[in-house]
């Protein structure tokens, strides 16, 4: 009997661990995470313009980094989103911060050159703008 | 005439500006699914498409449905899983709708207009009927669109033990936000 007790009680510090763990998860730091793919804008774009589903599946949930000229810089609520557009095809990436990094995103400028790094998100083929919407969260600078 | 062509020129592109389609890449959706015993299932879209056109009395919005960012990696996990939103399968989550009763609303001139707006908002391919009041503020620089709605998870086919045990809102608030 005792025995018994002795392992439910185990089973049950072992599950609220494990439980607090799980809530108490957090995302690493997209700077401290290899880019699973390294590119430019343009490139990505062209990917996705030409097959976005297999681009979808390559590049979504991915840790990415992107090398650009930023076109745009557009307000969101109280943060920013940093956009590339393909000039070709206004298909567009567009990559959005989390408060931590807002700092370093607020610095940079229309026509800057800069190495991005975020999750990839995926593209979704807009039917508004008929074009290709790829979309990074938890975006980090890398270089300014 | 110098004067006369200044004035046409100044009336035209006040004009077009106006009857223009508006546009934006960075709107905002958020998603609140919290509960008083989970305050984990809510989440945020800070680039979603939308649309917003006067002269067709149109509003619209896509959304990319893997950007909505969780605070939380296994909700987050959740939230995309084929018993969720399965966003692998249906990347997307569209609203078309229409502005209706803007009679008393001049949306030409600056200020804030309360209109009523109906459409459809569709996930996973499934398109239910959304009515709601959205806020619509002009001024010099831009048109700011906010609209707060909810939705039943039910309708879009979304089951889980989760919602049963009251950890996940049946009905979660959407609120948008679009400035133009």
């Amino acid at each position: 009997m005792k025995k018994i007790l002795i392992i439910l009680l185990f089973l049950f510090i072992l599950g609220s661990v494990v439980v607090w763990y799980l809530f108490n998860m957090e995302f690493n730091k997209t700077q401290d995470l290899k880019a699973d793919y390294k590119l430019s804008a343009i490139q990505l774009i062209q990917e996705f313009d030409k097959n976005n589903s297999a681009s979808n599946k390559k590049y979504s949930d991915k840790i990415v980094q992107i090398e650009g000229e930023v076109n745009d810089i557009e307000s969101a609520d109280s943060s920013i989103n940093i956009k590339m557009t393909c000039p070709d095809t206004d298909s567009y990436v567009i990559f959005s911060f989390q408060s931590d990094n807002m700092t370093e995103a607020k610095k940079i400028k229309k026509s800057d050159r800069i190495i991005i790094r975020g999750s990839c998100s995926g593209g979704i083929y807009s039917e508004i703008l008929e074009a290709n919407a790829i979309s990074f969260k938890r975006c980090v600078i890398i270089k300014n | 005439m110098k004067k006369t062509i200044l004035l046409l020129s100044i009336f035209l592109s006040t004009f077009v500006g106006f009857s223009q389609k508006k546009t934006t890449t960075s709107a905002v959706i958020s998603f609140d699914a919290s509960t008083p015993i989970d305050e984990l299932p809510k989440a945020e879209n800070k680039a979603v498409i939308a649309a917003i056109d006067f002269n067709k009395g149109t509003l619209s919005f896509e959304a990319g449905v893997k950007n909505f960012s969780f605070s939380n990696p296994m909700m987050q996990d959740h939230f995309n899983d084929e018993k969720w939103m399965n966003s692998d399968k249906f990347p997307k989550a569209t609203f078309k709708g229409k502005l209706i009763n803007t009679k008393k609303a001049d949306f030409s001139k600056p200020g804030k207009y309360e209109v009523e707006v109906t459409g459809d908002l569709t996930i996973k391919d499934i398109s239910k009927p959304v009515k709601t009041t959205a806020t619509i503020i002009i001024d010099d620089k831009s048109t700011t669109a906010n609209a707060e709605f909810k939705i039943s998870l039910a309708d879009y086919e979304i089951k889980s033990g989760a919602i049963d045990a009251g950890k996940v809102d049946k009905e979660p608030k959407i609120v948008v936000s679009a400035t133009f």
